[in-house]
């Protein structure tokens, strides 16, 4: 028999917490609309879990606090990331006890000593979880989730890679995160709980960072991932994403979030990823010793999610709605079930089946009625358990309501309460059994080693010579060894931050990033930069970029360092190499091309080009001037025939040219741009746009034939002859 | 009959669904028996007796009950009225000549250019241009299935029932637009369809679009914000069959 006593003041602290989060249920579920499928029965399952929910988080809680407090747990997620548990595990328990007094199954004065335990639960892990912040939710922060410390951030802010709407690894991120939210809507039956969001953090006057957590994405504790999130490497994914042009406005207890204005793509312009587990110390980077790895890793990991989520669809496709059932009502009741990984003693018997009492109410929960009872529980504000006095006004609509019920302060009096649920029943489920593998950081273990692994481990910024230097500490002993020791722990693996210590500020990390991206280069990228200058004069930064054949992520950070080194000129966004410039520029052909200039292919090809450059010319002004009664004259495009003629013409030295522009491509890559141009111009004069043949405004075929002419030439080292 | 304590309720009325009051009723209609029957104090039958006593077959008979009075339950999932069609309604999922015919939906003559206004929905991202395509409904896991097997035909718009994500997961890259019957721009599907940069309109109100039909969707139009939802302001992007 517990100790528990009730006391006035511990009914009014429950009963303020059950109201902030009756608060926040009609605010997060009214800007939602309730969630449909045609795979899975959303609402009679998400009921179902709310039941499970309250017959068993008060036993299962208690277990884990046996081994581990709530506040200690809020250390550790704030330290891995955790899948959403804010709003939720308070309010699916909540609203199973709403549920079950509207039915008459119990009354507001049952379970109290349950009730009392899980919101003070919730509180000490909120309040733990939070601690940077100082807020009990996300909400009471006015919607902003600052969870990390500023040495984790700092690591966050330096790795990440610089990226551009349409270069390589934009895309390559852009693909993972629309696959790996698809795949994550599938693993979670719908709902999107193994999807969650931090943030936003503040890097520059112009950039925000999120950093967004994917879970639950391998075989791990979930049945149905069995064999098919098997080829994953990874449960978790983290995604720091960094945005620009747009301010995160809200982020949500429900790990979600709002912008202004509306994030699109092109808004990021920089991304690391990351992993973090119970068996980890903190995130640990994926793929981030280069950008070509990060960009391979992305697109191997995609198309392994990919994969996954057809198969995962197949076997869901063809589950019997008990098993839907099921597996939803699960993962709802079980969204923290990482508590008990946390804490070593997770039991698949204790968080992947139903509670027989929870298990009775089944039959009662058909599409129609889930889809009601839900809508008035959490949208309507409805049942008759939430209607008050007509003097009342909620918060957000002003109805006589509140969302959850309230320990009546009666109880004090008449002493007419009960205590608890009682202990756990047995459960079932109608889904196969769980395999005996779970993907950690540590590799695939069975959950004896797992759980024997996460008891004897603590993170060692959770060690007690860390574990209470929080960022008021920082603050003021940024210089000692022990802050040094501290910041070193998250800078181990960090390519830009490795044992730089405590003292760094936000600016000196933006200037480190700009110094790797101007000095860690190869010389061949200025040079490049430089010698694409030359070729588009007055250029804006993505056509020297697509000229230079780099990402012009890299381009736009090494056009600013030769802009402040002299070497180029810049006038309202377009660039122009200085005189100086054009010197350094000329002397370096023959460093880095010395081999080019050898190589005989290549200059066979070149020469073949000379050759061709003439006939070129020829038609050309055979498109622009035409002859009339011996007189050469311009040609006003009004002979539609002859120009067909010149066209066809065109066409030809194209067909002609093709070959040897394979041979300048295979010796200089680069190169390949001007055979996409030319085909580009090529296809739209005969298309009938026939401004596209040679007018100089635009890259016309001339246009970039012209140019191609100039940059073998530099190349080769010769001069044109006029 | 012992009274329960929400029996006496100030201020209480009765839930706004039929279906809602009637399952609930009959709840309590059961616990108050069984409490009965049980006899003695509450607070022993709460967390001991009430568990054996209210079963899964008492709680089955409440649906027996409606069920027999003929009343059909209105299905949300596939599976929900393929393993019950004797009690769930039946919308017409598997019927070859289907086409949503939304209540309101607004609908128009044929302009000079041939386009007859047939709808209208939320626009999830402003595009550059209207998108042009074929309608085909996609609500059925048969229909994906078939997508999956033998490839999404081209220029596909799918129309779909719901705003979740899971049903037309594996295909839903290959559309290359989407109308969704349900949810609004913050839904999953609005969410994934961003993500993939595939045109959508959710909330769509449609009226006499067949299976095979050309349709011109206004995915240049203003795109619905959260905002425009929190103060009911409407933002339609229209939905045309092409007829030349």
């Amino acid at each position: 028999m517990s100790d528990f006593k009730l006391t006035y003041d511990q009914l009014l602290e429950t009963n303020n917490l059950i109201q902030q989060n009756a608060d926040e249920i009609y605010w997060l579920c009214a800007t939602r609309t309730v969630q449909e499928s045609k795979i899975f029965p959303v609402s009679a399952y998400i009921l179902f879990s709310y039941l499970n929910a309250f017959y068993r988080y008060p036993v299962l809680l208690r277990k884990i606090e046996e081994r581990m407090s709530a506040e200690e747990i809020g250390d550790r997620a704030r330290n891995q990331g955790i899948k959403i548990v804010a709003w939720c595990f308070p309010c699916f328990y909540l609203l199973g006890r709403e549920m079950l007094i509207n039915w008459g199954v119990i009354k507001p004065t049952d379970a109290v000593e349950d009730v009392a335990y899980v919101m003070d639960f919730w509180k000490r892990f909120q309040l733990s979880w939070h601690r940077n912040n100082g807020n009990l939710t996300n909400r009471q922060a006015g919607h902003r989730a600052q969870i990390m410390p500023e040495q984790r951030l700092q690591v966050f802010h330096a790795d990440a890679y610089e990226c551009r709407d349409g270069d390589p690894l934009h895309k390559a991120a852009q693909s993972f995160l629309a696959a790996v939210a698809q795949y994550g809507f599938l693993v979670s039956c719908e709902s999107r709980l193994t999807l969650h969001n931090y943030g936003p953090y503040k890097l520059t006057d112009k950039r925000e960072m999120l950093v967004r957590d994917f879970n639950e994405l391998s075989e791990a504790t979930v049945p149905w991932l069995d064999g098919i999130g098997s080829e994953i490497p990874y449960n978790n994914l983290t995604v720091t994403m960094v945005v620009e042009g747009v301010h995160i406005n809200l982020l949500d207890d429900w790990g979600s979030f709002e912008s202004v204005p509306e994030l699109k793509g092109e808004n990021m312009v920089a991304v690391g990823l990351y992993t973090a587990d119970t068996l980890s110390n903190g995130h640990q980077p994926v793929g981030m010793g280069s950008r070509e790895e990060l960009i391979a890793t992305f697109e191997d990991l995609t198309q392994r999610i990919k994969n996954a989520t057809t198969r995962l669809w197949h076997v869901m496709a063809n589950w019997t709605r008990d098993q839907q059932m099921d597996a939803g009502a699960l993962t709802y009741s079980g969204v923290i079930r990482e508590f008990a990984l946390i804490a070593g003693v997770y039991d698949p018997a204790d968080w992947m089946l139903i509670d027989e009492r929870a298990e009775r109410f089944r039959p009662l929960l058909n599409d129609e009625y889930g889809n009601l009872f839900l809508g008035e529980l959490v949208g309507y504000i409805s049942t008759p358990t939430q209607v008050m006095h007509s003097y009342a006004m909620m918060q957000h609509t002003d109805q006589p309501a509140k969302s959850l019920s309230y320990f009546p302060y009666s109880m004090l009096a008449d002493g007419d309460w009960t205590r608890s649920v009682g202990s756990l029943r047995p459960g079932a489920s109608n889904l196969p059994a769980k395999n005996d593998r779970y993907q950690t950081s540590r590799g695939v273990l069975s959950l004896d080693e797992y759980m024997a692994t996460a008891r004897d481990f603590v993170p060692d910024v959770c060690q007690p010579r860390f574990r209470h230097l929080c960022g008021d500490w920082v603050k003021y002993h940024y210089d000692t060894p022990l802050a040094d020791e501290l910041f070193k722990l998250e800078q181990r693996q960090s390519r830009l931050l490795k044992d730089k210590g405590a003292g760094l500020t936000r600016d000196d990390i933006e200037a480190l990033r700009r110094a790797e991206q101007a000095t860690s280069l190869s010389p061949r990228v200025p040079y490049l930069v430089m010698h694409a200058t030359a070729i588009r004069k007055h250029g804006e930064p993505p056509a020297i970029a697509a000229i230079a054949g780099l990402p012009l992520a890299v381009v736009e950070p090494v056009l600013q360092s030769l802009v402040a080194a002299g070497r180029v000129n810049e006038a309202q966004g377009r660039y122009l190499l200085s005189p100086a410039g054009q010197l350094i520029l000329a002397g370096n052909y023959s460093r880095f091309e010395s081999d080019l200039r050898a190589n005989a292919s290549f200059m066979g090809a070149y020469e073949r080009f000379e050759l061709i450059n003439r006939d070129l010319k020829q038609v050309i002004t055979d498109w622009q001037t035409m002859d009339l009664g011996g007189q050469r004259v311009a040609n006003d495009h009004g002979n539609k025939d002859y120009d067909a003629v010149v066209i066809d013409r065109l066409g030809d030295l194209h067909e002609r040219f093709e070959p040897m522009l394979r041979g300048l491509v295979s010796g200089a890559p680069r190169l390949r741009y001007y055979a996409d141009a030319l085909g580009k111009a090529f296809d739209k004069a005969e298309d009938g746009a026939i401004e596209w043949v040679s007018d100089a405004r635009i890259d016309s075929y001339h246009t970039v034939w012209f140019e191609l002419h100039e940059d073998l030439l530099r190349l080769v080292g010769r001069q044109r002859e006029e | 009959m012992p009274k329960l304590y929400v029996d006496s309720d100030k201020y209480a009325r009765e839930a706004t669904f039929p279906l809602v009051e009637a399952y609930n009723s009959a709840m309590k209609d059961l616990v108050r028996r069984r409490f009965a029957e049980a006899g003695g104090d509450w607070k022993e039958f709460v967390a001991g007796a009430a568990y054996d006593l209210i079963t899964r077959e008492d709680i089955a008979a409440i649906e027996q009950r409606l069920l027999a009075n003929g009343y059909r339950f209105e299905p949300s999932a596939i599976s929900s009225a393929r393993e019950r069609p004797d009690a769930y309604k039946d919308s017409g999922l598997y019927q070859a000549d289907f086409s949503f015919e939304h209540p309101g939906a607004p609908v128009a003559p044929a302009d000079a250019a041939g386009r007859e206004q047939r709808g209208a929905g939320d626009n999830v991202v402003t595009r550059d241009h209207n998108l042009v395509g074929i309608a085909r409904y996609v609500r059925t896991s048969e229909k994906v299935m078939e997508y999956l097997t033998q490839g999404v035909p081209e220029d596909t718009i799918a129309i779909v029932d719901d705003s979740g994500g899971t049903l037309t997961a594996p295909v839903l890259e290959k559309f290359k637009g989407v109308l969704c019957a349900g949810g609004t721009t913050r839904s999953h599907l609005a969410i994934l369809t961003r993500e993939y940069g595939i045109p959508c309109l959710m909330n769509v109100r449609l009226s006499g679009i067949k299976d095979g039909d050309r349709l011109e969707v206004e995915s240049s139009a203003r795109a619905k914000t959260g905002e425009d939802y929190a103060q009911g302001i409407d933002a339609p992007a229209l939905v045309w069959r092409l007829t030349r």
